[in-house]
């Protein structure tokens, strides 16, 4: 019998989407063309670079459409939140992956003003993510508030390899 | 210096023990193009960058593969979890066994440990940049082999995650170099005889 379904051992189920019915505009529906969004490159990006989501990137595992490549016939897993801790953690991998993202495109192209503008945007909703996560769940940063606290809590919570933790 | 976070970048959870799926995982751990290696690698090249960008974009794309690293091992950890001496000596992984107990240990599928020769430095940011675009394609390459190697979900998408991250660091690497290669390799006087 599994637990994961309990509250603070909870974990994201994996699900190939080829074993799931997507709609198909999903991708579509959700990108956002830096191209129009009075892009300022002075280094010169080969256009066409379409983001996605933060939700859609992550779970591709890459945030830039146009350098998505499928393998195979295989989708990417779909993340499902199976409670409250579930749902807290994969919003803050997605912002701050979306952001992580981001800060290795700058690196390349540091005068980028629409996506230095949408770094800044993703880094203070993961920022925000994290603490919203850490407040309920504990800390998964050592400079955490919710070290504020005794006896030591670094080590009580689970690390990311077993079972419970992220 | 570095700041951890108790957190995998991308979540994984392996529920079904799988002890030759591990062996062959185990090269992305410690072999020529594993995440070890790639993260040392873009480490210690990141020093003789001719700019910001490539100190910034070789730091940043290292520090990542630190966290593959420990995506890889958590898996590796999660496919043995609780197998016992004769199940491992099935498997093939009795000779890491005699070794290391069930301790994790850098090495290839074919158990040849981890060594620094698997990566270069040169001190000429295009040569150390066409590797390192070589590395992530190598790389890629073998997240392929190993999907072609399992149908449990849980492990195949993470590797399908982990490939698509080759992909995204193999065209920032091509864009610096290809920036490197207007800017500097135009500059260069033809050495006289």
């Amino acid at each position: 019998m599994n637990n994961f379904n309990e509250q603070g051992n909870g974990f994201l189920d994996m699900m190939p989407a080829n074993m799931m019915t997507l709609p198909n505009n999903m991708f579509q529906n959700n990108t956002l063309n830096p191209n129009q969004m009075n892009s300022n490159m002075q280094t010169g990006i080969q256009g066409n670079t379409q983001l996605s989501t933060p939700q859609e990137g992550f779970m591709r595992g890459n945030l830039f459409g146009d350098l998505y490549q499928q393998y195979k016939n295989y989708r990417p897993a779909v993340l499902t939140p199976r409670n409250e801790k579930d749902r807290l953690f994969l919003n803050y991998a997605q912002l701050a992956f979306a952001a992580h993202e981001l800060n290795l495109y700058l690196d390349n192209f540091p005068n980028d003003r629409s996506i230095n503008r949408l770094f800044n945007d993703y880094r203070t909703m993961s920022n925000q993510a994290l603490r919203a996560y850490e407040e309920k769940f504990g800390p998964i940063t050592i400079t955490s508030e919710q070290l504020n606290q005794f006896p030591w809590m670094w080590e009580q919570l689970n690390f990311p390899w077993d079972e419970g933790g992220m | 210096m570095w700041a951890y976070q108790k957190r995998l970048q991308y979540p994984i959870n392996i529920k079904k023990k799988d002890l030759r799926m591990a062996k062959y995982l185990v090269t992305q751990y410690g072999g020529g193009n594993g995440e070890l290696a790639a993260a040392l690698r873009y480490l210690n090249q990141r020093y003789t960058m001719p700019d910001n960008r490539g100190k910034a974009l070789l730091t940043d794309i290292g520090t990542e593969e630190l966290a593959h690293i420990e995506m890889i091992s958590t898996m590796i950890y999660q496919l043995t979890k609780d197998a016992t001496v004769e199940e491992l000596m099935e498997a093939g992984l009795g000779t890491n066994y005699a070794e290391h107990g069930p301790a994790l240990f850098p090495t290839d599928s074919n158990g040849v440990p981890f060594t620094v020769t698997y990566f270069a430095a040169t001190g000429d940011p295009l040569a150390d940049l066409m590797e390192d675009m070589a590395a992530e394609q190598k790389a890629r390459a073998v997240y392929e082999n190993l999907i072609d190697m399992t149908n449990d979900p849980d492990v195949i998408g993470p590797l399908l995650w982990l490939r698509q991250r080759e992909i995204v660091h193999y065209n920032r690497f091509k864009e610096l170099f290809e920036a490197y290669q207007q800017q500097y390799q135009s500059k260069i006087e033809p050495r006289e005889n």
